[in-house]
């Protein structure tokens, strides 16, 4: 019995780490762009769905397919962020928060006439097992912790030790302030947005090679479980995100395991209804306004 | 060096600035002043492009740089000292500082260092508070951080927008010899956008009155401080 709680436990961590990858992109483009987004769970599955099309209609290695969605999910997100953002700088931020809502609908209508309305499988991109006592761990399992670690350095190494990454940040405190010692704010916006977008999709083929199937239709679930972990964490902090993830990918399977898997997706709705009620500002974050 | 012709900024229907035109020339400080919603502040964020025009032209150093992009109009050494600071909360005073080399791509590290440690020569203070972040300041270091800041890009031309606003009398009087030492150690021309007249023309060459969207009086600052019309509106009679 303990074995199991144990092996649910480790579930929750991997399940978070993805969790927490898919956070700290959305977090970063809430920073850049000072506004939450409603696309975002779409946006990473059409980037999985990407990497899938390269492997399974194209034909090419696994790894190679998904290694190659991360770049050009990189440009769809200059796409779109063209598309939903770019036009309404100057206009009502409620304009912009809709326009995520139709671009993720369209979004998901489009993939699922492109790919198709079922689950897709995707085989584990790593393959094999340790058995420490009764406790299976997958090579997977190690392979999504330790990139997302690797991916939460990187990114805050960028964020504080490089000039694009400052800048970044500097944006997103005060953008007249940016501009004004010469942040050129349309392309840094546009940078830290197809980051966040990155990070994500990231988040989404890990997701994808774990449980083996990918949908169109996850989309919303799978923002709902982003935007969920970073309110939990302070939606403008990205240790916050992170913690936020992990947070969320452990209650989850632990309330699998206490009561069934169809309580999985409860969880993060009573999380995101609870901190909403009694701490806005998250764990760790400063009171912002959505 | 920098000229504005015929200037217009509106904000719906709001003519915060109704055509004006003014020069500062090389090594001056140029002085506008004038009252609460004026239009100072818009003419300035009219000319560094953070807030567009609705007619009019802007000369610098002989080339039009009316619809250049803010960030642009940075590169070609024009400093804004925006109004209330804007200084990057949350970014420690150093990264504050680094910030404000953001557009000096070609510079080498040594000489950033080297800066850097100019400034804290200038500011002590900030030395002192280097790794606090910019939020964390007083409204007299924050004034003086965003000075710092400006003054590592190396500007040909510095525009203050009311750096004495809500400062003690002291520190008012620090910033406003400051910036005249600004003018004549660095050799930086200065525009100084001022409610508070008196400080402004005490180390201004020029100035410029404006009222309502127009500039309605501009004169050698002997006469501004001499004439009895403004002594009365501006500088407090007495
Ligand atoms: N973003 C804005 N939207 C609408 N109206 C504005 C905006 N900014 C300024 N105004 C209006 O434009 C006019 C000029 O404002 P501006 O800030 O340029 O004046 P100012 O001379 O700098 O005043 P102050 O000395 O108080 O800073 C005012 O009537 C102000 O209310
Ligand atoms: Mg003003």
């Amino acid at each position: 019995m303990f074995g199991f709680y144990l092996s649910q436990l480790f579930n929750g961590i991997t399940q978070g780490s993805i969790y927490a990858l898919m956070a700290i992109g959305y977090s970063l483009i809430f920073g850049t762009l000072g506004l939450v987004t409603f696309a975002y769970g779409d946006i990473v599955i059409f980037g999985v769905f990407v990497g899938y099309y390269f492997y399974a209609v194209l034909g090419l290695n696994l790894i190679l397919a998904m290694l190659l969605a991360l770049p050009i999910t990189f440009l769809f997100g200059v796409l779109v962020e063209k598309i939903c953002y770019e036009k309404f700088r100057k206009e009502a931020r409620m304009l912009m928060l809709i326009t995520t809502v139709g671009f993720g609908i369209f979004l998901r209508s489009a993939s699922q006439i492109i790919f198709g309305t079922g689950n897709k499988s995707i085989p584990t991109l790593i393959e094999g097992k340790i058995e420490i006592g009764n406790l299976n761990i997958l090579y997977i399992q190690l392979g999504i912790i330790i990139f997302t670690l690797i991916f939460i350095y990187a990114l805050r190494y960028f964020l504080n030790n490089t000039r694009t990454g400052i800048g970044i940040r500097a944006l997103s405190m005060d953008q007249d302030a940016a501009k004004l010692v010469g942040v050129n704010v349309d392309k840094s916006i546009k940078f830290g947005h197809s980051l966040g977008v990155v990070l994500g999709v990231f988040g989404g083929i890990m997701l994808g090679s774990f449980y083996n199937a990918i949908s169109p239709m996850m989309g919303p679930n799978l923002g709902l479980k982003a935007f969920t972990a970073v309110v939990l964490g302070g939606i403008t902090s990205i240790p916050g995100a992170v913690i936020g993830g992990y947070i969320l990918g452990i209650m989850e399977n632990l309330a699998v395991a206490v009561f069934s898997s169809g309580y999985r997706d409860v969880v993060a709705f009573i999380i995101l209804i609870i901190v909403l009620v009694v701490k806005p500002s998250g764990l760790f974050g400063k009171e912002v306004k959505f | 060096m920098l000229k504005a012709e015929d200037l217009k900024i509106h904000y719906g229907h709001v003519e915060a600035v109704k055509g004006i035109s003014f020069e500062v020339e090389a090594g001056e400080i140029v002085t506008i002043i004038g009252s609460n919603g004026a239009g100072k502040s818009s003419t300035l964020r009219g000319i560094s492009n953070i807030e567009d025009k609705a007619g009019g032209k802007v000369i610098f150093q002989g080339e039009d740089i009316t619809s250049l992009p803010a960030h642009e109009i940075v590169d070609k050494g024009i400093c804004h000292v925006p109004e209330g600071r804007h200084i990057f909360s949350q970014l420690t005073v150093e990264e504050n500082l680094y910030m404000g080399s953001y557009s000096k791509t070609d510079q080498t590290k040594a000489e950033y260092q080297d800066k850097l440690a100019r400034m804290y020569d200038i500011f002590p203070r900030l030395k002192e508070r280097r790794n606090q972040d910019g939020g964390n300041l007083s409204g007299g270091e924050q004034q003086m951080l965003a000075i710092a800041r400006g003054l590592m890009m190396d500007p040909v031309i510095m525009m203050l927008d009311e750096p004495s606003l809500g400062l003690a009398p002291l520190l008012v009087e620090q910033i406003i010899k400051l910036i005249k030492e600004i003018n004549e150690d660095l050799g930086t021309t200065i525009l100084l956008v001022e409610q508070n007249a008196r400080k402004a023309l005490s180390i201004a060459h020029r100035g410029y009155v404006m009222e309502t969207g127009n500039i309605i009086m501009s004169d050698r600052r002997e006469k501004l401080i001499n004439d009895p019309k403004l002594a009365e509106a501006y500088l407090g009679v007495g």
